[in-house]
């Protein structure tokens, strides 16, 4: 059977092919679909001897799904590709100590960078924690690479990581789908020296890491996973590539009618790479083009460059996606470099002029008509003057188009930046006042040993923790606060008062972040807390289901725009909410219905008082 | 065949690349695309890419789309250069000056056809603006040039419309085919704006 499925829908469907037991994630784009699709399955193919689990951030998650691959099942874990720096301390030691069950790293990369913080990639983590790293091209080879990962995996007791990049998670395609085994195998731990990290043992498990890795890289030089041009022909262009630009290179040369020319090296195992078959290749070739994403990890491992060409000599831009168009005009340049052909250019230069005169606005993204976490921005903003307002990972990001966020630097970063904020102010002489905001989730992954820290330390500031209670800019992932767990309801609730309470916090109130003046009165005394002598961290909770999650909640109060309205922009500014536009016609703001909530938040974002509700009969 | 969707993060981009992709399975062919997930689905650019029976990666390059569908006039303006010589482009747009002159005739150079209609007014008519996505390719079913028929694609609609919106789905679906004047493509080559008002707005596009 076959089923059009997304990257990360197959890498599900492959972890189930695959007989994995235990499978844990926390999300982060462009890796979040990977465990819903496993629960989908596992309800669809009443598999229950599936444990699936969404852990409280990435680190947890892999080390919950390595001690079931350290019982002996085989076990998964996913992530995004920032998701892996926070779980590296754990995968750089897991490679010393090995598996027992087969165990498998879903590091999703995203190059471009289309929702992360960085362009990283994670074939570098691969390499400085000396895993094999398989890169799959299309859907369907990464759901094949599930399975060869694993037996690699059980073949050498070696974590394997699997790196999909964006366009094979969110990629989709006509997958064949394989039967489903009966699970087999019970957990059973053994014990073993090895699963204790002492210096002296982690000297000898290195030695032996490092044999393992010349093992894997003598069968990555015959195996299905690359397919390495062999023989004697002797070629004036040739290309190596991994990953999506496989597929990509491909068709443009065959568009070009360069396919019998310009020969291909697919490399699906890019590290440890087998290097003496690619460098057979590459040195049967006048020049050598390397495509890959994001980094040169293929590249950097050829020991002979002379006649390579890639990222690292700026052939290929050094940071970004190799989308198409950008692959073609590489691919143009160094073909005419080479005297071996000159193609067409690939744009119609004309429209993109005519196109760029219109000078589009961007379209950043932005907060939902009815969000939230717009009201407390907009309450932050009203209670507090002049302050630093450091913010988190989440859709509360996009507080930035309220002004209302000046930091954001990575999970959990907002309330350990607030305290050295206040630190670094205080121990200089000067006062600032603090406002970190985060997200529940996002609390709960990196911000409570922060929060610790800043209550012991004795550092000031407000903190509002944005309680929609899910992670909302992943796909509404249920949070610890919440009884649900990823296949199911049935989930120990763990309060976020408790929580912060237990972080030593004495000033925590709770709020509806819609009761705007209620908000902005407590943020004033909330920073009045921070600035007496006994004060400390003042914690304020601002929670108020997500609205795209649970538009029911919202109690429809609709409103309208009065006719004196002078366009004055005022709450286009400072509300930002998108339902309100200017109708460049009328020189006044109205509110857009398509897309408007009836939240009738913006009712305090007109000062004159020209946003008002609409009483029924009007 | 390579077809690319653009709108806004929540106007419906990844509900049409579904049910085209789903249409595509059912009738045997093979596919290939890819969707954006994540931040830009909070209203910023979308953009999904499908090719049917195709070899190679997910994207589709500029200048090689056959169908572009834009559920926004602005991101319509900047998905154009997809299109390759002779492509056919349906957009959402109620605007006076969609497209504006000089564009329209660069397209008209290269015998591209753009076909606008109003599918948020006649969304608005059926009760539902989120139904916007659904008319607009009802009105691109009407296009000899569009790949699918009506039968096909409203046959997946009926399949992964959820329960509480089939009808209104299906209703859209036939709106937007009703919109589409085939004599007013006539002539193939040339980039031909319709003026296609909903009925009972008055409204100028
Ligand atoms: S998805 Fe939810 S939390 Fe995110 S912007 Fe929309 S309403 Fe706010
Ligand atoms: S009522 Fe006001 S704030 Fe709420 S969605 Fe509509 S325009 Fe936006």
């Amino acid at each position: 059977m076959e089923k059009v499925l997304l990257g990360n829908e197959a890498i599900g469907r492959g972890l189930v092919e695959a007989g994995c037991r235990v499978m844990t994630a926390y999300p982060g784009t462009p890796s979040s679909e990977i465990l819903p699709a496993v629960v989908q399955f596992k309800k669809e193919l009443e598999l229950d001897d599936l444990y699936v689990e969404w852990s409280t951030n990435e680190k947890v998650a892999f080390e919950v799904a390595l001690a079931a691959s350290w019982s002996g099942l085989r076990a998964a874990v996913a992530m995004k590709q920032v998701g892996l720096n926070v779980a590296s301390d754990a995968l750089t030691s897991a490679a010393y100590a090995g598996v027992a069950g087969g165990f498998l790293v879903i590091a999703a990369d995203d190059p471009g960078p289309h929702s992360s913080q960085t362009e990283q990639d994670s074939r570098m983590y691969a390499m400085l924690a000396k895993v094999p790293a398989l890169d799959p091209a299309t859907p369907r080879e990464a759901k094949e690479m599930v399975r060869a990962a694993f037996e690699l995996s059980e073949a050498f007791q070696i974590p394997v990581m699997l790196r999909p990049t964006v366009r094979v998670c969110h990629g989709f395609q006509n997958v064949p789908l394989e039967d489903v085994p009966p699970p087999t195998g019970k957990a059973n731990f053994r014990k073993e020296r090895r699963w204790v990290a002492t210096p002296r043992g982690r000297y000898f498990a290195h030695v032996e890491l490092n044999e393992k890795l010349q093992k894997i890289q003598a069968t990555f030089a015959t195996s299905p996973l690359n397919r390495i041009p062999n023989g004697h022909g002797r070629y004036r262009f040739g290309i190596v590539a991994g990953g999506v630009c496989y597929p990509t290179i491909v068709e443009l040369l065959a568009e070009a009618g360069l396919s019998d020319e310009v020969p291909v090296c697919k490399v699906g195992t890019p590290y440890p790479l087998p290097v003496e078959a690619i460098m057979d290749f590459v040195s049967r070739c006048d020049h050598v083009l390397v495509l890959e994403e994001t980094d040169a990890v293929i590249e950097l491992q050829l020991p002979d460059r002379r006649n390579v060409a890639g990222r690292l000599n700026g052939a290929a831009p050094g940071a970004g996606e190799l989308t198409p168009e950008v692959i073609y005009r590489v691919l143009c340049d160094q073909l005419r470099q080479a005297g071996v052909a000159d193609l067409p250019a690939g744009e119609d230069e004309v429209l993109q002029a005519l196109v760029g005169e219109l000078e589009l606005p961007p379209r950043p993204p932005r907060l939902c008509p009815g969000c939230g976490h717009r009201s407390a921005f907009y309450a932050i903003r009203r209670g507090s003057r002049k302050a630093i307002l450091p913010s988190d990972i989440g859709c509360y990001t996009l507080g930035i188009n309220l002004r209302a966020v000046d930091t954001i630097l990575d999970m959990g970063a907002s309330i350990s930046m607030a305290a050295g904020f206040y630190h670094a102010h205080r121990v200089s002489g000067t006062q600032r006042p603090i406002v970190a905001t985060i997200g529940d989730s996002t609390f709960v992954h990196a911000g409570l040993p922060a929060l610790a820290n800043a209550v012991h330390t004795g550092a000031r500031f407000v903190l509002v923790i944005l309680d929609n209670r899910v992670t909302a800019m992943t796909g509404f992932q249920p949070t610890v606060d919440s009884d649900q767990l990823a296949d199911d309801g049935g989930g120990v609730q763990v309060a976020l008062e408790d929580l912060v309470r237990a972080c030593g916090v004495r000033w925590l109130r709770v709020v509806d972040p819609y009761e705007i003046p209620d908000m902005i009165q407590l943020v004033k005394e909330a920073h009045e807390y921070t600035q007496q002598p006994d004060g400390g961290v003042a914690v304020i909770i601002a929670r108020r289901p997500c609205v795209l999650y649970q538009r029911e909640a919202i109690t429809p109060q609709p409103v309208k725009v009065d006719e004196a309205c002078d366009g004055c922009r005022y709450c286009l500014v400072a509300f930002e909410c998108p339902a309100l536009v200017m109708n460049s016609e009328t020189g006044r703001v109205e509110i857009d219905r398509r897309i408007c909530v009836d939240c009738g938040e913006c009712v305090d974002a007109c000062y004159k008082g020209l946003i008002v509700p609409v009483i029924s009969g009007q | 065949m390579k077809l690319v969707i653009v709108g806004l993060g929540g106007q419906g981009v990844l509900f049409l690349t579904r049910v085209l992709s789903e249409t595509a399975r059912m009738l045997g062919h093979s596919l290939a695309g890819a969707e954006t997930h994540g931040m830009s689905q909070r209203g910023g650019s979308v953009v999904s890419h499908l090719k049917v029976n195709e070899h190679g990666g997910p994207l589709v390059r500029p200048g090689t789309a056959d169908i572009l569908l834009a559920l926004d006039p602005d991101e319509a303006y900047k998905a154009l250069g997809y299109l390759r010589d002779g492509g056919v482009g349906f957009v959402n747009s109620g605007r006076a000056d969609f497209p504006r002159p000089e564009i329209a005739a660069r397209l008209a150079e290269r015998g591209i056809e753009l076909h606008t209609l109003n599918a948020d007014a006649i969304a608005m008519q059926l009760g539902s603006p989120a139904l916007a996505n659904t008319v607009l390719l009802g009105f691109a079913l009407g296009h000899p040039a569009f790949p699918f028929g009506y039968e096909a694609v409203e046959e997946t609609l009926t399949r992964v419309s959820k329960a509480r919106f089939r009808e209104a789905n299906l209703h859209a679906l036939a709106e937007g085919y009703a919109h589409f004047r085939p004599g007013e493509s006539a002539g193939g080559k040339g980039a031909l704006e319709h003026t296609i008002q909903p009925e009972g707005t008055g409204e100028e596009q």
